[in-house]
């Protein structure tokens, strides 16, 4: 064998952009394109090719493309793709391209998100163990388990529907909060982490000596 | 490249006997003789622009731009390929299109070059060529369209050259694009006039990737990053069954008649799709009856195919998965027939009797439309080379005033030396002004006549100055001040701390 090639193993697999489409009339404009990296998602995701800069060289490595890209079922509008060197693209058949375009409704601009996570989780046993301690002292009643109300942090990429739950960051501890209503045992308007242990985490300025 | 190496075309010398002169009675299997637009096509060649066209010295031109700025332009390529009538021309042609598919611009070829390159190749007969480039998009990237593909697919049907419409066939289904119905269904006739008689060696692989010469001594390679190996099914496909297969499957899938519904159970045999070949049959089964029928003949090649034994022998587990769809499509077959859902017939006749039907109904609008993208691609051509032509005249026309202004300024420069005199010396630099002044000095020349100039005043030179902060802010503090006060204006005192 003449000829060994050298080199770091890949994880991907697939072929180079412009691998695929220079085998194309127009380079493939209008249709799709996809990642196998993106397939790990159950929302559809996928590029529209609109334009090509190719750069012919042997291999199909080189050039951009500019396409309307579509991650996560959430349009990302025309944007210019310049990963066409990693050997994982995949040209979609046309006959696959309904099932690809169909979920995505032409006037919403996104799909809805369904990743429900609990609105309220039981406290761990020994801060449960606390609770019930200071409200029998305080002879309250001890039959109901006291629950603690979550607060998730939400980013472009992160936000889960929580249970009962709609309005954003920080609203589980608020008083007016629909939990109060959806679960009654929740203590959720005092049963903050500062009412237990006092507000510690006091800021301090530091001061610069110049 | 094996361009470049010598003559592939010229020398193999594979030109068809069938071969007609341009101005001779074409004759096709299935279209009308006047689908080949004779008139029009040569009406091209009636501008003044190809009149004067010397294909020779053109070709020699071409080629030396291409190699000093590595990107050809379109329009000249569309040129030399509209103006291709001779034999010889052609090898010049193939080697062009190499360049220019290297080349940025070849994003920018026109529609007409692609179809100009196919009607020079067919009307001199050399079809292997031919199909070597339209297989190769890598190296010259020439993309069919429906019209030459019909006049190609025919042409090779009537001189029963059937790998080479089935070769048209297979690149359209590897665009996946059999919109027009006449070249579906022209595809579809191709492949089953090949499979009457078929010759599979015919249709291997054209450009097969050359393995490197064995010299025995080990070459490492670095790369970065290795490529996995990766089998899309599509444009890796190799074998000819299977591509053969897979035309049937996707020019049928277009549309739900009988042939369609029996060309894709065919495709699914010989492109080894059990699973959909079945699942073919289960949907007609449960069909209604007019859109549940299928030829017997194509149930019976696909258990045909499935029976077979593969060589090299398969896995067991594969071996025994196939039997299961053996036994599946044995039944189903079963079922259909008291159905009355298996049809008897050949599915070369249904196919014929579909392309009649279909040349009749669209062959009129393909002329007409034909004609006046032919009519328009040539005034577009005109256009465009007029245009350029504008340009360039009127580039040089600008060279040359530039030429003559600097010619007048430097005249001017001599008559007026000693009125400017002043201006000359305050352009030198200040050692060189100093060492001027020394020279005339020494000489016992220096005259400063430009004391007799009421408005003289001796100008200092001043040491060069250095760039800091407050000389800066000294200088431009008018400007400051201006944008403060606009500021103050607009936005009230406390906006600005």
């Amino acid at each position: 064998m003449p000829l060994r090639i050298v080199g770091r193993q890949s994880t991907l697999s697939g072929k180079y952009l412009f691998e695929i489409l220079r085998n194309l009339k127009d380079f493939g404009i209008g249709r799709i394109v996809t990642r196998s990296l993106l397939e790990r998602y159950p929302e559809p995701c996928y590029y529209l090719v609109r334009d090509v800069r190719p750069i012919m060289d042997p291999e199909g490595k080189f050039g951009l493309m500019d396409a309307d890209v579509v991650f996560r079922g959430k349009n990302l509008g025309t944007q210019v793709v310049s990963t066409g060197f990693k050997a994982d693209w995949k040209l979609v058949p046309k006959d696959e391209e309904a099932s690809y375009t169909s979920q995505m409704k032409p006037d919403a601009k996104e799909l809805p998100r369904k990743r429900v996570v609990p609105a309220a989780v039981p406290f761990p046993p020994v801060l449960r163990r606390l609770l019930t301690d200071e409200a029998r002292k305080s002879g309250k009643d001890v039959t109901t388990e006291p629950i603690l109300p979550l607060t998730l942090l939400r980013g472009p990429q992160n936000y889960p529907i929580q249970e009962g739950v709609e309005a954003p960051l920080g609203a589980a501890s608020s008083p007016g909060n629909p939990i109060n209503t959806i679960l009654p045992q929740s203590m959720a308007g005092h049963l903050l982490i500062s009412n237990v242990f006092g507000n510690k985490r006091k800021f301090k300025k530091k001061k610069f000596n110049a | 490249m094996a361009l470049r190496g010598g003559s592939s075309l010229l020398t193999r010398g594979t030109r068809h006997p069938v071969f007609r002169s341009w101005s001779g009675v074409r004759s096709y299997r299935f279209l009308p003789s006047s689908y080949h637009l004779e008139d029009v096509w040569q009406k091209r060649l009636t501008t003044p622009l190809m009149r004067d066209i010397r294909i020779e010295e053109f070709y020699v031109e071409l080629r030396k731009k291409f190699e000093a700025d590595k990107s050809g332009s379109p329009l000249d390529m569309d040129i030399f390929a509209n103006g291709v009538v001779q034999p010889d021309s052609l090898l010049h042609l193939e080697e062009l299109l190499a360049y220019f598919r290297k080349s940025r611009n070849t994003k920018f070829m026109r529609r007409s070059t692609s179809d100009a390159v196919v009607r020079a190749f067919m009307d001199q007969g050399y079809y292997e060529e031919l199909m070597k480039i339209i297989d190769n998009k890598v190296i010259y990237g020439i993309f069919l369209d429906y019209y030459t593909a019909n006049l190609l697919m025919d042409k090779s049907l009537e001189l029963k050259r059937y790998p080479d419409a089935v070769r048209v066939a297979i690149d359209f289904m590897l665009q996946e694009d059999f919109g027009h119905p006449l070249t579906r269904n022209l595809s579809l006739y191709s492949c089953l006039a090949f499979l009457q008689n078929p010759d599979w060696t015919a249709l291997a692989p054209l450009n097969p990737p050359v393995p490197p010469p064995d010299t025995g001594e080990e070459v490492l390679v670095y790369v970065p990053f290795l490529k996995n190996e990766f089998f899309d099914d599509h444009f890796d496909l190799t074998d000819p069954k299977a591509r053969l297969g897979k035309t049937l499957m996707t020019a049928g899938a277009q549309s739900n008649d009988l042939l369609g519904r029996s060309a894709r159970l065919m495709g699914a045999g010989l492109y080894k799709k059990w699973e959909k070949g079945v699942k073919i049959l289960t949907n007609l089964n449960t069909a209604s009856a007019d859109n549940g029928t299928v030829l017997s003949e194509a149930v019976d090649s696909f258990l045909e195919a499935l029976k077979q034994q593969p060589e090299p022998p398969e896995d067991e587990k594969v071996a025994a998965e196939r039997l299961s769809w053996v036994g599946k499509a044995e039944e189903l077959q079963r079922s259909l027939r008291p159905a009355g859902k298996l049809k008897e017939g050949k599915l070369l006749d249904l196919a014929e009797a579909e392309v009649k039907k279909v040349v009749e109904q669209s062959a009129e609008t393909d002329i007409s439309t034909q004609q006046s993208l032919y009519e328009k691609w040539m005034t577009q051509r005109e256009n465009e080379v007029n245009r350029q032509m504008r340009q360039f005249e009127l580039t040089e026309r600008l060279k040359q005033l530039q030429a003559k202004r600097q010619q007048l300024q430097a005249e001017e420069d001599v008559l007026f030396f000693f009125e400017r005199k002043n201006q000359w010396e305050k352009m030198l630099s200040p050692e060189a002004r100093r060492s001027l002044l020394d020279q005339q000095v020494r000489d016992g020349s220096h005259y400063d006549y430009r004391v007799e100039d009421p408005a003289y005043h001796v100008e200092q030179i001043k040491p060069p100055t250095t760039w800091t902060k407050t000389r800066y802010w000294k200088t431009h503090q008018d400007k400051y001040d201006e944008k403060k006060k606009a500021i103050i204006e607009r936005f009230g005192a406390d906006s600005l701390y």
